[in-house]
């Protein structure tokens, strides 16, 4: 992967971002030229309304959609350059995702959901994965539901499972959409400290959205959005 | 490891649903099987038959033409004593060959004293005639054509110039004694009292003495005395009205020859039949001899096995797509509706980084469960349905057949194993199939059109 410089030497910058989409026979520009820059080890979280544009963003930051217009660079990788195999592999290895609504596959155990990006990650050998998987589980907070099978836990648990399976591969950045939004208030509180702390410990960059006042008191730095616009 | 758990979990969570697909999957192969079984046995009956029963030995040899012609021209198409010798020193060194017997064919008009009627006789090796009946092989393929309908095998009789004669021949010629049970007729005083007195019938029935006519191989006419050592079914209707068997002496005596039609070689394994034929030819040409080497299995020897097991397989080939569409049919709607119902999952596992290669995997595994546990049913079932129906000693005449016959299922184990792949590569390849145009969804489409 060629390494390329961000505006100001930043760990992650979108250089004005475009997307648009056909909604029947309406276009809606969901991402009018967004301009922003992330250090690394940031908890940053974005805010706006619904339709703002903050999942599309998200998931541009993700690999999984593509802009119209623009740049993304994420360590130094213009993502859009990359194939889609090539793309499959950057999500796998620098990326960790956290879902609104936990996306854990509920037939598996807490310890395989975690398991589960290593089998494809060549930068981890198989003799490390299981520790590695083992460490999480405890950061987590969740060695004694270890074996258990993922629809036995609850809506916290398996928020802390997804928390775990994103960073199991050490990636450089996790992208979070709403990971508190289906969550009770003591909960979301827990959830907050459990990726805060791994912040701290990990170093990892997180970018989240959230509508949480509460979760947007404890970031280092919130970016709003508004009608596919930073307004910061 | 963990994508096959989650296959197989996947597929427990999805019980009910998969049920329908198991089922069609287990039917499927309980059809095949038995529709295999049922083409084994007939394969089965009919190599024996056409091998032993008929003589013709795996692997025969003709002079030049002989098969066509060694009937009509049996002194320019039959094998002089000496072939005879040369082609025996040959085949004492072949490997693989278990027996060898000479057999004459020949016709003429056969004889109850009063009328005749056209025939065709096999003269063959007795000691070959009794090593094939004793042939456990013989006995569990060919037990309808070993047994007499009356009489006994020209062993067992008493000696003497001996014939056996087809059913509707000895019908024909009103003939129902054999040489065990005739008694004697008495002194013959008037023919015509004998053919057309108070009690004619009844009395050329219970005489077993025929007479054969025939022409010799060198042109001439020659006609002998014989007796009925057994009555027989050829078991096809097309020859059931002119077959007669002989020893070997007997229908040699009959033409005033003493060569033979063909010499048959019987092999310890059939399936070398097409090997030992090439190296029997290329043995025959490397000692500059020219001879006719014929397989079995060839259609103009064979009519009999080539056309039916030509249209079994053509039926099973039929059965064979409509029980695959049905199984590809039942796979593809249950993986469809795994596919669209798991897309999330799918998009998460994208997500994660798996390509479609990998979901495919997931999806195959989940299909090759459901492959295993139907071909494990539908095997199971086909079992106990053979041993049933061959319990329940159906019988039945098929078309051409003189004789009723067991109907039986019979699956080969390799049938079974060809079945089982053919349905495992189906099932598998379908959910593959499927899954993999279903899958190659964006991941962005994967995770925000979940079922």
């Amino acid at each position: 992967m060629d390494v390329v410089n961000g505006v100001g030497g930043a760990f992650v910058s979108l250089e004005d971002l475009h997307r648009s989409y056909q909604l029947g026979e309406a276009r809606v520009e969901a991402l009018r030229g967004i301009n922003l820059q992330l250090k690394k080890g940031e908890f940053t979280a974005i805010l706006g309304a619904s339709g703002s544009g903050k999942s599309t963003l998200l998931n541009m930051l993700g690999c999984i959609d593509v802009p119209n217009k623009g740049r993304v660079l994420i360590d130094g990788v213009d993502i859009l350059r990359l194939t889609e195999g090539a793309k499959s592999r950057f999500r796998n290895e620098r990326l960790g995702f956290i879902f609104q609504s936990f996306n854990i596959i509920a037939v598996l155990s807490v310890y395989d959901n975690i398991m589960l990006p290593l089998l494809i990650n060549p930068l981890i050998p198989a003799s490390e994965r299981h520790q590695r998987v083992m460490d999480l589980i405890v950061d987590v907070g969740l060695e004694p539901q270890a074996r258990s099978l993922s629809n036995k836990l609850s809506g916290g648990q398996r928020q802390r499972v997804a928390i775990a399976r994103a960073l199991v591969t050490d990636p450089v950045l996790v992208l979070a959409d709403e990971p508190t939004a289906n969550l009770d208030s003591e909960t979301t509180q827990q959830i907050i400290d459990v990726m805060m702390s791994m912040n701290a410990k990990r170093h990892v960059t997180f970018f989240f959205s959230t509508h949480d006042e509460k979760l947007i008191r404890q970031v280092n730095r919130v970016v709003r959005i508004k009608d596919g616009r930073i307004v910061e | 490891m963990i994508l096959a758990k989650l296959g197989i979990r996947n597929f427990w969570l999805q019980r009910q649903r998969n049920l329908f697909a198991l089922s069609a999957i287990a039917i499927g192969v309980t059809g095949l099987i038995c529709i295999g079984g049922y083409i084994d046995r007939w394969e089965h009956t009919l190599r024996t038959d056409t091998i032993y029963m008929r003589g013709q030995g795996m692997v025969s040899i003709y002079r030049k033409n002989g098969w066509l012609m060694s009937r009509s021209l049996p002194k320019k198409f039959s094998l002089t004593r000496s072939d005879q010798d040369k082609i025996y020193a040959i085949i004492e060194k072949l490997p693989g060959v278990e027996r060898v017997g000479s057999v004459l064919n020949g016709s003429g008009l056969i004889s109850n004293g009063c009328h005749s009627q056209p025939f065709e006789i096999r003269g063959y090796d007795l000691a070959v005639d009794q090593w094939m009946r004793e042939r456990p092989i013989v006995k569990k393929w060919c037990a309808n054509s070993l047994r007499f309908i009356r009489g006994q095998s020209f062993a067992t009789t008493a000696p003497g110039p001996l014939i056996g004669i087809a059913t509707g021949l000895a019908g024909l010629i009103g003939k129902s004694a054999v040489k065990a049970l005739t008694s004697s007729a008495g002194p013959l005083t008037s023919l015509t009292e004998y053919c057309s007195g108070p009690g004619a019938a009844a009395r050329i029935a219970e005489d077993s003495n025929v007479q054969l006519m025939a022409m010799t191989a060198s042109g001439h006419f020659n006609a002998t005395d014989a007796d009925i050592a057994h009555v027989f079914s050829t078991g096809s209707k097309v020859n059931e009205d002119t077959q007669l068997t002989a020893p070997l002496s007997l229908v040699q005596d009959l033409l005033q020859t003493d060569r033979v039609s063909s010499v048959a070689i019987y092999l310890e394994d059939f399936r070398r039949t097409d090997a030992v034929a090439r190296d029997l030819r290329e043995r025959l040409s490397q000692a500059g001899l020219s001879y006719d080497v014929h397989v079995w299995n060839e259609r103009k020897l064979s009519p009999m096995y080539s056309g039916l097991m030509n249209f079994l397989h053509a039926m099973s080939l039929f059965c064979t797509l409509l029980i695959g569409s049905v199984v590809v049919l039942a796979v593809v709607n249950l993986t469809t509706m795994n596919v669209l119902q798991r897309s999330r999952e799918m998009g998460t596992l994208k997500a994660m980084g798996f390509g479609s290669g990998a979901l495919v995997q997931i999806f195959f595994v989940e299909a090759a469960v459901l492959g295993v546990l139907g071909c494990l049913i539908g095997t199971g079932i086909a079992k106990v349905l053979a041993i049933g129906i061959g319990h329940a000693g159906i019988h039945f005449t098929p078309p051409g057949s003189s004789v009723a016959q067991d109907f039986l299922i019979v699956p080969d184990v390799l049938t079974i194993f060809e079945v089982v792949v053919f349905v495992l590569a189906l099932v598998a390849l379908s959910a593959a199939a499927t899954a993999w145009a279903l899958g190659r969804r964006s991941c962005l489409d994967l995770l925000t059109h979940s079922a």
